[in-house]
This record gives C-alpha cells, sequence and structure tokens, in this order.
C-alpha cells in the first residue's frame, strides 16, 4: 500500500466508504506517514466544516411554488380541454377527407365500371314472380383482374342455361316467394335457352 | 362531451393536495439543497421553484417507497447541473447577502478544554461561512453537488450515486477532487482554518 493510493482513498476512508479490510489498510498506513496523515487530517477539517455549515432560512415560504403550481394546474387543464376539442374534430375531418380522396381517386371508368349498370333499358332482367331476384343479361362475372377498390366485369364464360318453368296455379300453390324452385307437383320446363349477349326478353 | 369522469377527476385532486402537502413539508430542506448547489438567494429560489414544478410533472413515476427527499434531490441536481451547463457559468455569489440566520446547530455542541476556537464556532463564524460558499461556487457543478450531498447531507456514496444518476466509482472520485479542490482553495485563503482546533 503505497503514499498515492491512500491518497485517492482519503476521502472514501473518512466517509467510510472502503471495505473492512481496506480501511484497516488505510488506517495503519495513516499510522506511520506522516505525510498521508497531514493530508487526510486537512481533508477531515474541511468535511468538518462542510457539514457544519448553518442551516440556510428561505426568506419566504413555500407559497411561490404553490401558486406557481396552481398556476399551472389550470393553464394545463385548460389546454388539455382545448386539445380534447379540436383533436376530435381533426381527427374527423382528416378521416372525411381521405374516404373523399379514395372517391376522387378511383374515379369511375367506363371501360371497367364499378359495378354493372343497373339501368332496365340497357341491362335486361329475368324477373320471376315468385323472386324479386333478378337475373341480369349479359350475365357477369367478377374479372380476376379487379382491384380492391374498382371490381370490374367480364362476360360469364360458358353460362349455363337459364331454364324456365311455368306453375300451374301461381297465386295459389305456392307462397309468394319460394325459397327453392320446386319441381314436379305440376310445374312443367317450357323452354330453355342459351344466354346470349344482345338478347332481349320480353 | 365529457372529458374527466368524476372519479379521474376526484384522484387528480387527491394526486394535487398529496403533493403540495410535500412542497409545504419539504420545502426548507429542498431551499437548503439548492441555496448550498447555488450559493445565492435568488437562484436558490429560482431553483427549488422549477424543480418542484418539475418534480409535479413526473410525479406519476415517483416510487412511493423511496423517500421523496432522495427523488427530489435527483431532479433538483440533475436540473442545476443541466441549468448550469446551459448557461456556462452561473452569476458570482454576493457575499453580503443579508440572508443567513445565525440559528444554533441542534448536532453535537462541541466542549473543548482547548481555550481558542473550537472548529464549531469556526465554522459558525460568518466570515468563514462565507468563504466554504465562495470555495463552492469554485468547484465545477458536478463535484459541488456531490460534496454537497455527501458532508452537508450526509448521503451515503450509494445514496448520491442514485441520485446524480452516475457509479459508485464517480461519485468517489467526484467527491475526492471536489473536497480536495475545494481545501486547497481554503487552504489559500484562510490557512487559519486548518491549524486551529481541534475535531472531536
Amino acid at each position: 500500500m503505497n503514499c498515492r493510493y491512500v491518497q485517492s482513498h482519503l476521502s472514501a476512508y473518512i466517509d467510510m466508504e472502503l471495505t473492512g479490510w481496506e480501511q484497516q489498510r488505510v488506517r495503519a498506513h495513516l499510522e506511520c506517514c506522516l505525510e498521508c496523515s497531514a493530508e487526510y487530517e486537512t481533508l477531515r477539517r474541511m468535511k468538518h466544516l462542510m457539514r457544519h455549515l448553518p442551516t440556510v432560512v428561505p426568506l419566504r415560504g413555500p407559497e411561490a411554488v404553490l401558486q406557481r403550481l396552481h398556476r399551472q394546474r389550470v393553464v394545463e387543464q385548460g389546454r388539455r380541454r382545448l386539445i380534447w376539442r379540436t383533436r376530435w374534430w381533426r381527427y374527423a375531418w382528416g378521416a372525411a377527407a381521405t374516404v373523399a380522396l379514395l372517391f376522387w381517386f378511383s374515379a369511375y371508368d367506363e371501360e371497367n365500371p364499378i359495378r354493372p349498370m343497373q339501368s332496365d333499358a340497357l341491362n335486361p332482367t329475368l324477373t320471376s314472380t315468385y323472386s324479386s331476384r333478378a337475373v341480369p343479361l349479359p350475365l357477369l362475372q367478377r374479372s380476376p383482374n379487379s382491384s380492391l377498390i374498382n371490381t370490374r366485369y367480364e362476360p360469364l364464360q360458358n353460362p349455363a342455361p337459364i331454364e324456365i318453368w311455368i306453375a300451374p296455379n301461381p297465386s295459389t300453390l305456392y307462397p309468394s316467394q319460394p325459397a327453392v324452385m320446386p319441381t314436379g307437383a305440376g310445374w312443367q320446363p317450357v323452354d330453355s335457352f342459351q344466354p346470349a349477349f344482345g338478347l332481349q326478353v320480353k | 362531451m365529457v372529458t374527466y369522469t368524476a372519479a379521474a377527476k376526484c384522484m387528480e385532486d387527491e394526486i394535487q393536495r398529496e403533493f403540495d402537502e410535500l412542497v409545504r413539508r419539504h420545502y426548507r430542506q429542498a431551499y437548503n439543497l439548492a441555496y448550498r448547489l447555488t450559493g445565492n438567494t435568488a437562484d436558490a429560489e429560482d431553483l427549488v421553484q422549477d424543480a418542484f414544478l418539475r418534480a409535479y410533472r413526473f410525479f406519476d413515476r415517483y416510487d412511493r417507497s423511496m423517500p421523496f427527499m432522495n427523488w427530489f434531490s435527483r431532479i433538483m441536481t440533475n436540473l442545476y447541473i443541466d441549468e448550469y451547463r446551459r448557461r456556462g457559468r452561473l452569476k458570482t455569489v454576493s457575499l453580503d447577502e443579508p440572508l443567513l440566520t445565525d440559528e444554533g446547530e441542534e448536532g453535537t455542541p462541541l466542549e473543548l478544554p482547548d481555550p481558542g476556537l473550537s472548529p464549531l464556532e469556526i465554522a459558525l463564524d460568518r466570515e468563514y461561512v462565507d468563504a466554504i460558499e465562495e470555495g463552492l461556487q469554485q468547484l465545477p457543478p458536478e463535484f459541488r453537488t456531490a460534496v454537497v450531498l455527501a458532508d452537508s447531507y450526509g448521503h451515503s456514496y450509494e445514496e448520491i450515486a442514485e441520485i446524480m444518476g452516475t457509479s459508485i466509482g464517480t461519485v468517489r472520485s467526484r467527491i475526492h477532487r471536489g473536497r480536495k479542490q475545494l481545501r486547497d482553495y481554503l487552504m489559500k485563503k484562510y490557512p487559519e482554518l486548518f491549524e486551529r482546533g481541534d475535531l472531536k
């Protein structure tokens, strides 16, 4: 244990922050080294002086702090309310604007309509007395190259023949909207045809 | 639109009351530390106020099992060191601040057979107090903080490390170097502080 080591550990020694073993060794060194013990004495005196510095009494009490705290709380509360009020609407406006933009960019394209036109004059449909379900002609199917937003349609490939049946007495025998098309019991196929483009059904 | 429920509002009030109580209870102690760090009344008051405001802002992070003053000292010393860095150097100390009231220390009074001034009397002598405070202001803020926490407040190195957010090794070296610098400064100006009297 040399003087350099001891002197660098003197403060920790004074503060009793060394391990017991180190503490003992430093003490042993101080007993036999004049230079180190002089250093030790002055540092100890320094700590003593610091410890006995008189307590400072504040000129004013904590009122100033409490007042500032109170003011800050009021300001904060106001700000929080304001933020809430504006933020909510800002989000709503943002959402509305986004939706509008989406619609704008997916504008109607005549070649690839978002939906097939539903006009009776242009798109003749087959309807049944028993069902409000309409079969559009020409029959369309969802095109595989339609995007997420813009669904494209193409003519149905090899459509199944549409069968037209006639009931013996439609108004009395069956409920107005049968879930399943009945077979037998007086039903007879009158005609069947292959749907084709441009076909007009009266 | 209802932004706060009644329960949340009630809880907030409770927290505010708790914090106000802590401010009242620890104000003097906090002011003392601030004064030791800044070295003058005006800066000490500012520092205390800013530190309490900051503490309030982060009050939800305060661990109730820990003494408030330890947590608060941490905020204050960090604030002080940051502030010091930002401003470069704090104002110099005015020595004729009419601030200290010579309150008797409640610590152990020294009985000395020696008829000379006892170290306690020396320490309480206005001139020397000023000298020590002046010497403290010469130290870098990190050293000063460590020395003040260790000597004036009797914190252990571990506590200081936690307060200052550093390792114990750093604390040890800061205290040692700070104490040595302070001693050198005082020795040059008032060598009698280190000559007379006997320490108990």
